[in-house]
């Protein structure tokens, strides 16, 4: 085994050097001109008008405000809905085998498959005003489409696979061993899932959750169906950012882009981390689990 | 505790894993459910546990059907094969686990953790986590979680398959030993008859969702019910024959059978153990097999002689004692005669 990792690696250094090279240049070039100068472009345009001028757009249109505002709303929710139906799916999926279990599999991914706006709009044929639960809902005054429950809803629909994904291969790798020693050591159904199955996916609760706030917070196109895209009420920040740059308003687009950038690498920030903490945890449940098999 | 089993039978889907299996369990002992995988003892013990529910018959505790309690009421200890330790406790919380979740107070909890962890000898590694263990201290810690909240029984699934021989052995003295002090009563798993034989008061043989035979280790080795048990327990060569006048052939080989007197042949199966045979240099009487040493392994306290039958080619297992190997000068390639000291007949109708 590891004669043939010494032979592969050496295999690999005896690639020419131009070879190397190029795909090196291609690899950095492609990050460079499509990744990192557009985001450093996006800081520089926000604040090319001065400090001053950088606040004043963010805090002062009161548009922009409340853009900022529902956008810090809608992703926390989300996130929350998003973790009990990925916990609840995860869990079907892992712990039992039932019929049709390939299928809520297959389902779980149809988010990422489907465009948002076709989403969006599906939304629109369910809840809007002569949509399929339109008429019922309104003559309750249930206001959900051009409002806070469709943008939610729009949002949850996109980002509904991401703890799911995490957790599903996650918890079929622990398996169900430990849950059922707790149950004969007498946990209740309750005590074994807060002492035993939450402390063991955890970190992947989390990741799942840092992926989908990610998303939440940057969804365009199926909010952009949804919401009505009305100024002050139910504009989130893409939606605004992209209103001020057709309105020749580049400072204050900008800026509202500067700061869903900002939240962006906040995220990749604490996603780095978590991969470290799930890696080292991965890692010692490999040893845990090869000591056991050898010792 | 007393447990009894009623006509417990189990399938999944349309695999038969339990068969109307009846047995009981006195207060105290120690019992090894012995047999192949697919045999059904785990899903056996699992019921017992009331981690699985049978489709048929009832579990008794003390004469009360608890065949639809949970786990959580039967208040059993089980040690799952892999140990199955929660990997983000330490080992002391591991052992607590049991008595918090029964919310016992923490002064009690620490008292009863710490008596249990020096039972099981790991004082210094309390404040480990299962990662930093060896198996054979894996195992110890899920000994003494099971044990914690003083269960009524104790079921435990392939205790030691996990582990190399030499921990293996130590660990199997050590679980006779606790159980010698704590007196619960214990059932195990197993598919190791050297464990089930050492271990146990009592060994229940199963195969294919049916109890074989159920005795103590002495009575299951000199007394075995059926074809199935003695080749399970041992070694044996097998030798198909024709039977009449007190001597059963097979392909030129003969035995004397005297309980078979008959003049009409009947076909049977001679089955002899591979301790139960010996090796002469001199044929001791007209019935001994002429045979040919092919290979000699010592095996610690036996050494397993594989010969052929020069006549037809057989080949026949003897185990004998390193002495004996050396008394007689046997060497690989030499010509010797074997002859049984004790042998056993039975009528093929049983499948093996």
């Amino acid at each position: 085994m590891s004669a043939n990792h010494a032979s592969l690696s050496s295999s690999i250094r005896q690639d020419p050097w131009w070879a190397r090279a190029i795909m090196i240049l291609l690899a950095i070039g492609f990050l460079t001109w499509l990744v990192l100068i557009p985001v450093v472009f996006v800081f520089v345009s926000a604040w090319s008008n001065g400090a001053s001028s950088y606040v004043a757009s963010l805090l002062e249109d009161e548009e922009t405000r409340s853009s900022i505002l529902l956008t810090l709303m809608v992703a926390p929710v989300a996130v929350v809905l998003n973790v009990l139906f990925g916990l609840a799916a995860a869990w079907a999926i892992a712990r039992f085998r039932f019929r049709g279990r390939a299928i809520v599999i297959a389902m779980i991914d149809l988010p990422f498959a489907v465009s948002p706006v076709v989403a969006g709009l599906s939304l629109l044929l369910i809840f809007g005003q002569n949509g399929f639960l339109g008429p019922w809902l309104h003559e309750r005054g249930w206001q959900v489409v051009f409002a806070f429950p469709g943008i939610l809803l729009a949002t949850c629909f996109v980002t509904l696979p991401f703890v799911a994904r995490e957790l599903i291969p996650l918890m079929e790798s622990i398996g169900d061993e430990e849950e059922l020693a707790a149950v004969s050591l007498g946990a209740s159904p309750f005590q074994m899932f807060w002492r035993v199955t939450v402390p063991n996916i955890k970190w992947g609760i989390l990741y799942g959750a840092i992926l989908c706030n990610a998303r939440a917070m940057g969804e365009f196109g199926a909010v952009s169906v949804v919401s009505g895209r009305i100024p002050g009420e139910t504009e989130t920040m893409p939606l605004r950012v992209e209103r001020l740059f057709q309105d020749y308003d580049s400072p204050g687009s900008f800026a509202v882009a500067s700061v869903l950038t900002l939240l962006a690498l906040v995220t990749l920030g604490i996603k780095i981390a978590l991969e470290r903490q799930t890696r080292a945890d991965l890692a010692r449940h490999q040893r845990m689990a090869d000591q056991g098999e050898s010792a | 505790m007393s447990i009894s089993i009623e006509h417990v039978s189990k399938w999944f889907g349309r695999f038969q894993a339990l068969a109307d299996v009846n047995f009981d369990i006195g207060n105290g002992e120690l019992v090894a459910l012995l047999g192949p995988s697919g045999s059904g003892k785990t899903t056996l013990l699992r019921i017992i546990a009331g981690l699985e529910s049978p489709d048929e018959g009832m579990i008794l505790h003390e004469g009360k059907n608890v065949t639809w309690e949970s786990a959580r009421q039967r208040n059993v200890g089980f040690v799952f094969q892999h140990y199955a330790l929660f990997r983000h406790m330490t080992v002391f919380e591991n052992v607590a686990f049991g008595l918090r979740v029964r919310r016992r107070p923490s002064k009690e909890i620490r008292e009863r953790v710490d008596e249990l962890i020096s039972l099981v000898r790991l004082e210094s590694m309390a404040y480990r986590y299962p990662w930093q263990l060896s198996g054979g201290q894996r195992q110890r810690v899920a000994l003494a979680r099971a044990l914690a909240s003083e269960p009524r029984v104790l079921l435990l699934d392939e205790p030691f398959g996990a582990l190399d021989a030499k921990v293996r052995h130590e660990l199997r003295r050590w679980l006779r030993r606790i159980h010698d002090q704590t007196h619960v009563t214990s059932v195990f798993v197993t598919h190791d008859q050297d464990e089930a034989f050492e271990v146990s008061d009592r060994v229940v043989v199963m195969n294919k969702g049916r109890i074989e035979q159920i005795g103590t280790p002495r009575e299951i080795v000199e007394q075995p019910a059926n074809p199935f048990v003695l080749d399970f327990v041992g070694n044996v060569n097998v030798f198909p024959a024709s039977v009449s006048l007190g001597q059963a052939v097979s392909k030129g080989i003969t035995f004397r059978v005297p309980e078979y007197p008959h003049a009409e042949p009947r076909d049977i199966t001679v089955y002899i153990r591979s301790h139960e045979l010996r090796i002469d240099r001199n044929g001791i009487d007209e019935h001994a097999i002429a045979a040919r040493i092919l290979r000699i392994h010592p095996a610690g306290s036996v050494a397993r002689v594989a010969l052929i039958h020069s006549a037809t080619g057989k080949e026949l297992i003897v185990d004998l004692t390193p002495a004996e190997i050396h008394e007689l000068h046997l060497q690989e390639g030499d010509d010797v005669y074997v002859s049984p000291k004790r042998l056993k007949v039975f009528i093929p109708d049983y499948e093996i």
